[in-house]
This record gives C-alpha cells, structure tokens and sequence, in this order.
C-alpha cells in the first residue's frame, strides 16, 4: 500500500474507480455510521480523494488543466473585468453557449470536476429554435460588447430596443428548454449582464422577473455573477423608489444630492437619524449609489463634532419671538378704579335699544346670533359685550376689535380644537390686512383690531363670523389673559424648512424676521408659518399652537 | 418486528420485510393505500382512512386530511368538540396502520421506521417521531422519502446504477434527490426540496379556475364555508384525476339536488398551474448543482408520489429533462416499500447483509453570530454555517467562536436551519446560553459542536475550554422537556377515542360512501341509493355477518356501477 488514501481504503493505488468503489463498500459495511460518526466522515474523505486521484492519473497524457476552470470563477469581490472566454466562444463555436458548466460554487461529496474538454460530447445537432436563440444571444451580447470591448457608455434607443427584442426571444427560449439549456442561458446572461455592467443595466429586471434571480438573493450559494448583479439590481429599484416624495428617506436623499456644504438651516430640516439611515443603507447594501450623493455634502454631513451627538439637529428650534397688546373690555380696564361706574354704565348699556344690539351682535358672530343667545352660551362674555357696545358708542374702540381681541386672549386657554380655530382666525385676519397694507397686517399682530379695520372678502368675513361662534360657545371668550407684551416661542426645524421651502427667503433672512417682529417680512412669514401649522396641527407643541 | 411506514399527506401506507423482500399490508378496506384522513363525532367515536374521505362531504367540519402540512406547527383542529394536533391525527393514521399489520401478522408491531419529506425541517421530524411514539411506536429511524424510493428502485435488480433523480411530489411536499448505487451502497448525492408543494395545490388552482365558470351559485354560497371547501376540494380532486387520462373532465359539485358543473380543459388546467409548475424547476436546478452533476449524464429520471401522475407535471418533466421518466416503481407504493427495506436493514433482514444507506442533510445548520464592522457598527443576524447542506450524514462538525465585548458573561447562540445569510429568513430550532469567564473581547473561545443523525435530528454541544464547562442542547428545548407528559397525556386522550370493530369496519366505509353518494346524486339516483341505505342498515341490524356481507357486496357494487356511469 502507498500511504493516504489508499491506507485507509486498505487497497494499493489504483486508478480503476470501481476497485475504490468495492473497497469504500466493504469498509462501509464494518462500520456502525451513528456510533462511528468520524471513521465514517474519514473514510468518505480516503475516498474521495481516491476517486479524484484515480481521475487525475488517467487524465495526465490528456491536456486537461483546473487552471482554466478557476479563471472563470468569480470572487464574490471580482470587479468583473473577468475574461470574455464564454462570450467570444460563442462568436465562434456555435453551440458553446450552451456548454457553460453546471458548476457549484462549493466542493461537496466527491467532486467530479467540470471537464469542459471531455464532457463536450459530439457538437449536436442544433434545432431551428435552438439557432434562432443562438442568433439573439449574438446580438445581444454584440450590443452589450460592443467590438468585443466592454463599454461604460449607455445603450442607444435603438440598440434598447433591439437588446429588448433579443432578450425576450431568449427568455422565451428558456422556458421551453430542457434543464441544461435553461440553466445555460440562465448563467450566461447573469455572467454577460455582470460584464457588461452599466451597460446592461435596462435588461438585467426583465431577465429577473424571467429566471428569478433575486430569489437568490442573500442565499448563501447565491452565483457570484448573481451576487453582483443582485445588489445592482436592489440598487436601481431602491433609486427609484427614494426619488418618489413619499420614501420615508427621500428628503435625506435630496438632502445628500444638492451639492454644497450642509447648513445649520439644512440640519433643522433633515432629520439627522433619516440621513444616518440612508448612509448605513446605501453603504451596506447599495455602494455604486453613493456615486449620485454629493461628495462635499456628505463630507459635511458627517462630520460631527462627538460632543453633539446624531440626534441633537431634531430637535433644534429657532426661537420666535412674538409681541400681543390684549384689549380689555373697556369697563373693566379704562374705569376700573370706579365701581360705581361701571355698574352704572352697565345699566345704561341694558337701556341701548335692542334692534340695534342684535344687528351689531350679527354683524360679528352671524345671522343666528343676538344678546340673548350669546347670554345663552356665556353670561360672563354677554356683560362684556355690553360694556364694549356702550365703549363702542362713546369712543374709537369698536366692539368688533373687541371681540376679535379677546379671540386671541382666548388662545391662552384653549384645548386643541379652539386653539387652531384661533390659529385659523388669525390667518385669516393677516391675509386679509396684509392685502391692504403691511402696516394693517403688523397692528393685527400685535392684537390691534382697531386702528386700520380689516377689509374681508364676504367668504372670509362668513368663516370669521363662524370661528368666533364656535369659540363663543366654547365659553372661552370671556377668559381674559394674563399675559401680554413680548414673549418668545421656538419653531421646530421643519417648520423652517417648510418656510424655506415655500417662499422666496434665504435662511439669513428668515432667521432674522422670526427674531425681531417689526421686520418688514415678518407678515408673510407668519402667515406661511401659520399655514403650515394648519397642515398639520398636530405635529406642533399646543404651547406653539396656542402662541403663534 | 420493525414495520416501515409512509406516512403521507394524502395516503399513507404500511410494510414490512418478509421472505427476502417488502410486503405492503393491506388494510382492512383490502386496500394498500389508507388516505390520511380522520373523522370523529361527539361520541369519541373515530373514522381514518377511506371511511373518513367519505365522511368530508357529509361532515366536513368533524373531518380533516392534509393534516400533514401542519406538522411541526403549533397549529390544532377542533374536530367534533375534541382538539387535536397534527401530531394526533397522524398518531390516529398510523395506530390504524398497526393494526392492519396486526391484523395480517398476528403480532402488533412496537418498533417503526417512518418516511419523511427529505426537505423536512428539523421541527418537522420531531413532530413525526413524536406522533409515532403517541401511536405507541418506537420510532427506529425517520429515512427520507425520495431515499426510501431509491432503496426500492435499486433493489428490484440490485445492479450498480449511475446517479438517477428521484423526483417526489406527494399531496403536499416537493422532494428531488439524486441518488447512485454501486457495491450494494445506495449514496444519496443531494436533495433539496419544498416542503409547502404538492398535489394539494393543483387541487386549490383546479378550485380557484373552476369556480368563477360554475355560473350563479345561489345554494352553494349559503352552505357554510367548511363544507363549500371540502366539496370543492374533492370535485377538483376528482377532475384533476379525470384529467389524467382525457383532454377535458367534468368539474361538478351537488349541493341540496342542485348540480353546479362545468367543463375544466387540460389546457385551461396547465395554464392556472404553470406557476406551480415553474417552482418544480428550482430544486431540481439545486440538487443537481450541488451534486455537480448534469442532467445529461442522469442516468433515469424516477417518479415518485401520486400527483407525478398529473399530465402536466409529466409535460413539465419532459420539458426539463429531454426524456421520459422511468415508470418501474409504483408511485404510491414505492416510499412504504422502501421504508420496509430500511426496516429491514435494521432488523438483519435476510438477503440484506450487502446493502447500505448513505444520507445527506438538506439543509445548512448553523449559528446566529454577531460582528462588528470597521466602524465599530454592531451587525448581528448573521447566520454562521456549521454543517452544509449535502452533506453526508451522519455527521459531526466542531467551530470555534469569540466573545464579542469586553468582560462578556454569558454567550448565546441561536441555533439555525436554512439557506439564507440572515438568519430571520431561517428556521430557527432553539437557543444555548453558556457562562464564560470575563475577558476582553474575542479572547475567551467558545466551542460549538453539531451533531447531525442518520434520522437527520440535531444534537448540539456547546464548550468552554477555559471553564470546561459543556452545555447540551437538546434542540427545541420547550418541546422536549414537555414532550414526554405529553406523548403520554396525549396518547391517553386517543385512547378514549373509540374506534370501530376491525370486524365492522368495511361495514362503516361501506355506510360513510353511501351517504356520500346520496349527498352527491339528485332526483331518482339519490331515491335510489336512499333505499340501498335503508336496506343496508337493515341488514346490520339483523346482526348475522353472512347476510351483512351480501347486503355489504350488492351496496358496494351497485354504488360502483352508478358513479361508473353517471347519469348527467
């Protein structure tokens, strides 16, 4: 005997197959496999490499070589400019296309390694539909390659077209074929499609949905030209899919397209944790799409000093600083100190004729309303709106202005639902005065109804006359606030974003205007801000909802 | 006595190895085959087999079949007030099949090897030996069942054969092996498979294109969807057979005397099941990668499991592999067969002292690990392989692995069965925890050892050279440590059921198909076979078996002529 294998298998070296055969069979036979688990992995290793052994002594006068096998395997790293060896084979040799080895990428069992030279039996015959296929497969690959070069640049409309044509005849060609040519054809175009990568990039889905490769993908014996062409493949779709608006990551997406270094401003739009997600996801599982990102932008966004961490952006705010004057009724704020007074003006008030107070009552809260109704739904309200509508007669201060004051008064108290009654209310008395003057609009800022009166389109006056109503019947227009003057909010990143991106502001000045009301902007900006919140109430503090 | 069992979805069969060769067992219908159906009614009273098939239509809701496609799940049918798992209802086939054999022998078997799908997954076979052992059985060795078939294909003449495909598509799971024999070793090369693929399928696209051409279906949509289904399922089980052997059948279901019918075409049929037809393809593509042979040099194509009688699945094969199929093995009998062979085997059967079996795992075994990335990134999920799928087992495979963080006290390992690189998209069989002294990171390693059996179960060992400390998984903890109560609580549970007189039980198939056709047949037929009844009923009750037996002959044949020739 001559050492390992032959030992173990206890024959001499051989080349006869079936003298290793008899002898794994008789040793077989004495073994107990369960209680013997490695004897037995050890004597099927003795005979394989018997078997392979055996195989390589009678192929040593042929001109076989594993070299040229290894040479068309790709490392799962391969930058695919591997060789044309299959593709220009099938230039020509007709029938080599069909020949590509079935060939695992694992060493199993015992391996009877792909002979490509010995296993090519006799070229057969080839059926018509067999040489039509062989046709496409030529062109196909003679536009993919083009003059046998590979090529970066696009495929033309035409050549679109005809590689479409070409490829679907072949697909169709697979799903009438024998296993062998299948999986042929199956190979070669992943292995093709690899090489001619991007310029195969249109026809790589179609040949997909055909052969399933995607239901490869992640599988631990997944092809390694699959491999590749799997992860372009999840690449392209994931590219289309973030460019559409409501991609959970598409902000980040533009964010990281748009060239330039990344802003303070960018920083309070984009969710940081949305672009860190976009970061790991193309690198991990899309790396070619990094190319589309801005190289500086990136850079930008990822530099960040430690100390602030990656979830801080979210929550920045810009502070907002905001001045409100409130009106108090007029008996209780001007003649305060004289009791008396008041009680005297109140009974004067009673005396006003009531056809004239139910005709100022409609003007401000609608056909449906008078004295009695409104003493209905607030008793407080009724005796301050009776002591505005005396103020109103004996000075400049409308009871109007009144009303529309307390509204905002009303802000301070009000649950959800009235606060963005308010919020509406007041975007509706900036747009109205805004269309008149930027003076008209900032007096309505700062809670001054009285001076420049607001000119209302029937359908705005309507709406009003509808949101004071209902904040009449919330009880809330009698509470009084108990704070006025200047007090400052922070707007949240995204508003500012949305600000951004629906005016005409740079951030300079938008920054500037939110911190300093008399700014001439600071009207449109408001009502944008205002508009914004109406959008989407419920993404806003209700302290911001209430203040703004 | 070791019996073999194919224990399959929609029939099951039994034998055992006499006089040199496997003997199937007939069972007390005279059949071989026993469908694995159950039916019971609130009396504990039990049906398996044909009796139960006809016992669907009349009372689909205390019957089920296919129950084998819920193995190794947790899920349960209520049959009749009584709960039963799919590991019941098998135990209930394979009771009925001992007695058969009890029956034919005189001598009730204890010991068992039964068939199960090559692409069964670990839970899957614990499942099966559990419900052998609920059955009362031990359960020797689970053997595949397109391994069974090879045994059975390769012993008719016992030559050395090139590597052959056995292609195996049950009632409900997809096997391919490929399999050569030399030297009296019969070498499985590779399997892969589809454990959710079978002739149950064809049946729910044969549902599904029939459905939308029965036209108004006014009563059929009143009657509750449980009894619609099975009425449905067992029209189109009968159209696909009808199909076998004609160019167009009849699909039709009678519900309270209205029959609603139409016409199913072959080519109607192959187009609904193309895509069914297409996943055949993917694992016979795998099996012969992994085996690193080519079709061409096949040397038989064998044809395993009732549903590879459907023409388009013989259409599809031809396609595939350029040639017709081998038809020397019985489709239906060739796993029972084969299962008596390995029986055999086990017992020192005579004339079986050159044969051996060699299997292959089917699937990557593994362990769920967890690395970092360059950037400090923690990836976990990653599925580690520690014995491949294909290989020869049994087998036993050892890997080193290493803490992860500084000071590490405890290291867990999820254990994995399947294909893909993360490990949510695998099966998952349990999980060790094994203590490991503080150190810095991927300095203390941890051994893990997979032993895999030729019944295809796993063992794994897991140790610490540091602390010497081995810990023992028993795979899919929970289930084990219960197992034992419950093979018991179980088993009691199925011995109150009550199951009919072996004497009488031709007598209850005879009654449940006869009240199957009188559900089936209208107007004159259905009077007619409304008579028959009583005149059997009448007859049992005269309690004197000649005269049961001659009432029992005329009932059977007078139904057989009748659906022979239908009257519509």
């Amino acid at each position: 005997m001559s050492g390992y294998p032959w030992d173990e298998l206890g024959i001499a070296q051989t080349s006869d197959v079936s003298a290793i055969r008899r002898a794994y069979a008789d040793r077989l036979r004495g073994l107990d496999l369960d209680k013997d688990i490695q004897g037995y992995a050890s004597l099927r290793h003795a005979r394989d490499e018997a078997l392979w052994l055996a195989k390589q002594s009678s192929q040593e006068d042929g001109n076989f070589g594993l070299g040229d096998l290894n040479d068309e395997q790709l490392g799962p790293d391969s930058d695919f400019s591997v060789t044309f060896n299959q593709g220009q084979s099938a230039d020509e040799s007709s029938a080599d296309w069909v020949d590509v080895a079935i060939d695992g990428a694992r060493s199993g069992a015992y391996e009877e390694r792909p002979q490509p030279h010995e296993a090519a039996p006799a070229e057969p015959e080839l059926t018509e539909a067999q040489l039509a296929a062989q046709e496409a497969w030529q062109a196909l690959f003679s536009i993919l390659i083009p003059n046998g070069q590979p090529s970066d640049e696009a495929v033309t409309h035409d050549e679109l077209d005809a590689g479409h044509e070409h490829l679907s005849a072949l697909i169709q060609r697979a799903s009438e074929s024998d296993l062998v040519e299948h999986d042929a054809l199956d190979s070669s175009l992943a292995q093709l499609f690899a090489e001619a990568w991007p310029r195969s990039a249109p026809f790589v889905e179609p040949a997909n949905q055909a052969f399933h490769w995607l239901d490869e993908a992640g599988s631990l014996e997944e092809r390694p030209a699959l491999m590749f062409l799997n992860a372009r493949l999840q690449g392209m779709r994931f590219h289309e899919e973030v460019q559409q608006e409501d991609h959970p990551l598409h902000k980040a997406w533009v964010e990281l397209s748009r060239p330039g270094k990344v802003t303070l401003i960018d920083r309070l739009k984009i969710k940081r944790e949305e672009v860190d997600q976009l970061f790991t996801l193309i690198r991990s599982s899309y790396p070619e799409l990094e190319s589309y990102l801005d190289e500086e932008r990136v850079h930008s966004w990822q530099y960040v000093p430690d100390s602030i961490g990656p979830r801080i952006v979210q929550y920045l705010f810009i502070g907002f600083l905001i001045v409100q004057f409130f009106r108090f009724c007029s008996a209780q704020m001007d003649d305060r100190a004289n009791l008396d007074e008041l009680f005297e003006q109140t009974v004067q008030s009673e005396a006003l004729a009531d056809e004239q107070v139910t005709i100022k009552v409609q003007a401000i809260f609608g056909g449906d309303y008078d004295m009695a109704a409104i003493r209905a739904a607030d008793p407080v309200f009724a005796d301050q709106m009776r002591a505005a509508l005396n103020t109103e007669a004996r000075s400049s201060r409308t009871a109007k202005g009144y009303v529309q004051n307390k509204a905002l008064q009303a802000a301070e108290f009000a649950e959800f639902d009235e606060a963005v009654k308010i919020a509406e209310l007041k975007r509706l008395w900036l747009t109205a005065a805004l269309d008149q003057s930027t003076d008209a609009c900032r007096n309505v800022m700062v809670g001054d109804f009285d001076s420049t009166p607001i000119a209302m389109s029937a359908a705005q006056y309507a709406r009003e006359s509808e949101l004071l109503a209902d904040l009449l019947n919330a009880g809330l227009l009698s509470k009084m606030a108990e704070f006025q003057g200047a007090r400052s909010f922070s707007v949240p990143g995204w508003m500012v974003g949305e600000v951004l991106d629906r005016t005409e502001y740079s951030e300079q000045v938008l920054t500037a205007a939110l911190q300093n009301p008399e700014s001439e902007d600071r009207c449109q900006i408001e009502i944008t801000l205002l508009g914004i919140m109406l959008e989407q109430p419920g993404r806003v503090s209700i302290d911001l909802l209430r203040g703004l | 006595m070791i019996v073999g069992i194919d224990l399959g979805t929609t029939n099951s069969a039994v034998a055992i190895w006499r006089d040199g060769e496997p003997k199937l067992v007939p069972n007390a219908l005279g059949k071989e085959l026993t469908p694995s159906a159950v039916s019971l009614d609130k009396k504990g009273q039990t049906w398996v087999g044909q009796a139960a098939i006809d016992r669907m239509a009349t009372h689909p809701s205390d019957t089920v079949s296919s129950f084998k496609r819920m193995m190794g799940t947790e899920a349960n049918v209520v049959l009749a007030g009584t709960k039963l798992t799919s590991e019941d209802l098998s135990a209930m086939v394979l009771r009925s099949l001992i007695d058969d054999v009890e029956e034919a022998m005189g001598e009730r078997p204890v010991e068992a090897v039964i068939t199960v799908p090559a692409y069964f997954n670990e839970r899957q076979r614990r499942a099966t030996r559990r419900a052998g052992e609920i059955a009362g059985l031990d359960v020797k060795r689970l053997i595949n069942e397109p391994t069974a078939a090879a045994l059975a294909f390769g012993l008719h003449d016992r030559g050395d054969r090139e590597p052959f495909l056995v292609f195996d598509l049950g009632g409900g799971t997809f096997d391919v092996s490929i399999v050569e024999m030399f030297e009296g070793i019969v070498e499985v090369r590779a399997s892969a498979g589809d454990n959710r693929l079978g002739g149950d399928d064809f049946d729910d696209v044969m549902v599904k294109l029939a459905e939308p051409l029965l036209g108004d279906l006014g009563a059929l949509n009143k009657v509750p969807t449980d009894r619609r289904k099975a009425l449905m399922q067992l029209a189109a089980e009968k159209t696909r057979i009808a199909l076998s052997s004609a160019q167009a059948a009849d699909f039709s279901v009678t519900v309270e005397e209205r029959v609603y019918a139409t016409d199913i075409a072959t080519d109607q049929f192959e187009e609904a099941a193309a895509p069914l037809v297409k996943r055949l393809r993917d694992p016979v593509i795998r099996a012969l990668r992994d085996s690193h042979i080519d079709v061409q040099s096949l040397s038989d194509i064998v044809l395993v499991g009732g549903a590879t009688r459907m023409p388009v699945v013989r259409k599809a094969l031809t396609r595939m592999f350029g040639r017709f199929p081998n038809s020397t093995v019985h489709p239906d009998h060739a796993v029972a067969l084969g299962a008596a062979i390995q029986a055999g085997l086990l017992s020192g059967g005579e004339g079986l002292d050159e044969i051996r079996i060699t299997d292959v795992a089917p699937f990557t075994l593994g362990v769920e690990t967890a690395t970092r990335d360059q950037h400090g990134r923690y990836h976990s999920g990653i599925f580690a392989p520690i014995i491949e799928r294909n290989t020869p087992v049994p087998v036993s495979r050892m890997e080193e692995f290493g803490t992860l963080e500084d000071n590490q006290r405890e290291v867990r390992f999820g254990i994995y069965q399947g294909e893909a690189r993360d490990v949510s998209n695998n099966v998952k069989l349990g999980e060790v925890k094994i203590q490991v002294p503080p150190k810095e990171a991927g300095h203390v390693p941890v051994e893990v050892r997979f032993t895999y059996d030729t019944s295809g179960l796993l063992e794994v060992d897991v140790h610490v050279p540091d602390t010497g400390v081995t810990r023992n998984l028993v795979i899919v903890d929970e289930e084990d440590k219960r197992s034992r109560k419950d093979i018991e609580k179980s088993r009691s549970k199925l011995e109150k059921l009550k199951v009919h007189p072996r004497d009488d039980a031709e007598n209850v198939a005879a009654l449940a198909r006869a009240e199957r056709a009188y559900e089936g047949f209208t107007g004159m037929q259905r009077d007619m076979i409304g008579r028959w009844l009583t005149e059997f009923k009448g007859a049992l009750e005269k309690q004197d078996p000649r005269i049961i037996v001659d009432a029992r002959t005329d009932l059977i044949e007078a139904l057989d002529e009748l659906e022979a020739n239908p009257p519509i």
